[in-house]
């Protein structure tokens, strides 16, 4: 299935698009995971999460497991389509560009 | 679908949703949008997919070797327990499903990663998981209840090496799919 091409500027921020581009990769993870894979500090990360949780594109969830809160983050449907769409435009962009020089090359 | 000047719904193009090279920063913190012909922008943001795609499986890798196992072992127990009387059924799928459930908080906590039903789906595999485990139950049950209990652990052992050999074909097929060049299409 081919995603629709769909720019979204809320994802494109390079540590939200990293961020996606993980949680896309799984059912979900470990805040602590996504903060020292980024190289963030805490408040940095939950600003960006919040961002994508107001978008809908995010759902962080709180359990409390071994007397610790732990918290952890995944991809909404929305947020899995909107991911999708993203890197489907940003590949537009990169094949636009290819067939361009290609062009010019042959000219 | 947009509207032209008689109203009448126009058909978007492909590239409709992708940014002008004219188009302004709506909002100045935001990381620079790479325009139409802006392609190493675009090819950095794709960079940066793939680099955090690698990091998933680096944090993958973390995992305890021993998780196929005794993956394989609970499932072998699950279908054991099928073919078992009442109080052994009840007993057996509770012990597999403590344990399945144990084994997915060992892993969690070892890689950060939850397992659930967002997890990606290396094509092929899946199917091939529960035509073992169905076939497995079914055999088990008419194994235990109607006349050959030998049959029982047999079945529960195939099923066992059965999921413990596709579990670690899925881990291989999902590290490929994280250092590949896949990016969709292989969500659950």
């Amino acid at each position: 299935m081919t995603a629709e091409l769909r720019f979204d500027e809320v994802i494109h921020a390079p540590q939200r698009l990293r961020i996606v581009a993980m949680l896309a990769s799984v059912a979900g993870l470990e805040f602590a995971a996504v903060r020292d894979a980024l190289d963030v500090s805490d408040s940095v990360l939950s600003k960006h999460l919040k961002v994508l949780e107001d978008a809908g594109y995010v759902k962080v969830q709180k359990t409390r497991r071994s007397g610790r809160t732990w918290t952890s983050a995944s991809l909404t449907r929305a947020g899995r389509s909107a991911y999708e769409g993203h890197v489907a435009a940003l590949r537009a962009i990169v094949d636009g560009a290819a067939a361009t020089t290609a062009v010019t090359e042959q000219r | 679908m947009e509207n032209d000047a008689t109203g009448a719904p126009q058909p978007e193009s492909p590239q409709s949703e992708l940014p002008r090279p004219d188009a302004p920063q709506t909002d100045p913190g935001r990381a620079p949008v790479p325009a139409v012909g802006d392609a190493d922008a675009a090819r950095a943001a794709l960079d940066a997919v793939a680099e955090s795609k690698l990091l998933v499986a680096e944090r993958m890798r973390r995992g305890p070797r021993w998780y196929n196992p005794v993956y394989g072992a609970l499932c072998g127990l699950l279908i054991l327990s099928i073919g078992l009387p009442d109080v052994w059924f009840i007993a057996g799928v509770l012990v597999s499903a403590i344990g399945l459930g144990m084994l997915a908080g060992i892993y969690r906590q070892r890689t950060g990663i939850v397992l659930g039903a967002g997890n990606p789906r290396p094509r092929g595999l899946y199917p091939w998981l529960i035509v073992v485990l169905g076939v497995a139950a079914v055999a088990s049950y008419f194994d235990g209840h109607h006349g050959f209990p030998l049959g029982v652990p047999i079945v529960a052992i195939c099923a066992g090496v059965a999921c413990w050999v596709l579990s670690r074909r899925y881990d291989a097929a999902l590290f490929e799919l994280l250092e590949g060049q896949d990016d969709g299409g292989h969500q659950r």
